[in-house]
């Protein structure tokens, strides 16, 4: 019988510490980044501008459609071939950052086409230059409308950055391959593992959520909107 | 509108001159060669079968849309959808929607504000001010803290006539205002629209309520098949129209079935 016992872990409490902070910090910065990217490709895949247009389905598809594992090992192991070397946290960063930035782009690309063309009329209509427009009218919609499945993807994120220890960042999963191959306790190491992240994105959900509540003022005053 | 009534029978420039204009989609004409002139001071409603182009023609004034021939004059300044002024003759152009469009994320008070300070430069202040000057016009003072989505359609529909009326437009523009609304709250919005005219507002407005028209109107356009057909004052085309095809339309629109 497997002898279950957490004791195991309470030496390695210290690096947890600093993996969970490694793990926060690559995935906050990565969200952030992807929906400021998300939001202009976003733009560019609704571009006016048919080759501009293809441009932004090309990166989506390519993207999207390739394990983030593979990004990660070409541009940490791949690009120094070409003599373009990155250090791991700059390679990981840059990996989860064009991953996440292909998903966002779909979730704001929704987000865009779900605002009535009439917003876009009214606003015109009142003189407003473009910039005004999306600032004042149409961006707000699009966050509103897109909140919900931000979530997802920034749980997505989180999730994501379990590979970069093939970068040699030292976060959460990272930890337990380390710890694990010290202590042989890869029962106890992989639970607190799992529980770390599962504690992790809950949390992120409920900031998402009670932040929801304070920026739409408007679903506070009982609206669809 | 003039201060001494002897005066408004002398034509001035018209505040809009509209010279052989034609759009087209593609192959699609939706009309051809428009001309007609609104004075100051004058409404001006536009009727027609559906699909002729009323619409259309409205959002080209403001350069919503673009034109492929002819040319639209407002107030001395030439209207071209693609050219940068374009935005500074909007300014002085109100428009009204079929379907409101309200910014469904800002207040009422929001909404009527918000060009004003963003697009005209006022204060809050002196925006807030105006703005429920124009909430009392429209008899909806006690609403200004709603959103639009706790609003009637015809509310909605006055303060968006709020919202056009904060940036003191010199000609407001009324896209079919009560076809998206129940029946009761019609006459709401056309009695706003009808003291809007008292006041000596400049309107165009496209509507299938010939009440409205008849009442209101100074001069009526009968637009179908993307032309005009007849052009004149409103109890003439109902009760006397000159051409065939008005007289079928005006027909089928006084005596529904």
């Amino acid at each position: 019988m497997y002898n279950f016992n957490l004791f195991f872990i309470f030496p390695y409490l210290d690096s947890l510490q600093w993996a969970i902070w490694n793990t926060l910090q690559i995935s906050v910065t990565a969200t952030f980044l992807s929906i400021i990217f998300g939001v202009l490709m976003a733009l560019v895949r609704l571009s006016n501008y048919k080759y501009l247009r293809l441009c932004g389905v090309f990166y989506v598809e390519v993207v999207r459609n390739m394990p983030m594992v593979v990004l990660l090992y070409l541009i940490f192991f791949g690009l120094p071939s070409f003599g373009i070397v990155l250090s791991g946290y700059i390679s990981g960063l840059t990996a989860l950052t064009m991953n996440s930035t292909a998903f966002m782009t779909e979730i704001f690309r929704s987000g865009f086409m779900a605002v009535s063309k009439g917003q876009f009329e009214a606003a015109r209509a009142q003189g407003m230059t473009n910039t005004q427009l999306y600032r004042f009218i149409i961006l707000p919609q699009v966050f509103r409308i897109s909140y919900a499945s931000l979530g997802n993807q920034i749980i997505g994120v989180i999730m994501g950055s379990s590979i970069m220890m093939i970068a040699t960042i030292e976060e959460v999963t990272a930890w337990m391959f380390n710890t694990g191959s010290i202590n042989f306790r890869y029962f106890e190491v992989f639970f607190v593992g799992g529980l770390v992240y599962f504690v992790l994105c809950q949390t992120v959900n409920l900031v998402r959520n009670a932040l929801g509540k304070i920026i739409f003022k408007t679903a506070a005053a009982g609206g669809p909107w | 509108m003039s201060t001494e009534p002897g005066l408004s029978v002398i034509q001035t420039d018209p505040i809009l001159r509209v010279d052989s204009v034609t759009k087209s989609f593609g192959k699609k004409i939706i009309f051809n060669n428009i001309s007609f002139n609104v004075q100051a001071g004058q409404v001006v409603v536009i009727v027609g079968p559906s699909g002729t182009g009323k619409s259309t023609f409205l959002r080209c004034v403001n350069g919503l849309e673009d034109i492929q021939s002819g040319r639209i004059v407002f107030e001395g300044d030439i209207v071209n959808a693609h050219s940068k002024n374009i935005v500074s003759l909007r300014k002085r152009i109100g428009m009204i929607f079929q379907n409101f469009n309200l910014y469904p994320h800002l207040t009422a008070l929001e909404n009527v504000t918000l060009a004003p300070m963003k697009v005209l430069g006022e204060s809050r202040k002196l925006a807030d001010e105006r703005a429920m000057d124009m909430f009392r016009k429209v008899r909806l003072e006690h609403r200004a803290s709603a959103y639009p989505s706790q609003l009637s359609g015809g509310e909605q529909q006055r303060v968006a006539i709020a919202r056009a009326l904060a940036m003191n437009p010199s000609l407001m523009m009324f896209d079919e205002p009560t076809s998206a609304l129940d029946p009761e709250t019609v006459g709401d919005v056309l009695a706003i629209m009808e003291e809007l005219a008292r006041d000596g507002r400049t309107m165009l407005v496209v509507t299938h309520e010939m009440g409205f028209a008849d009442h209101v109107g100074d001069r009526m356009i009968f637009m179908d098949g993307g032309t005009i057909i007849e052009d004149g004052p409103p109890s003439e085309l109902l009760k006397n129209p000159k051409e065939k095809r008005t007289q079928q339309f005006v027909n089928s629109v006084l005596r529904p079935n």
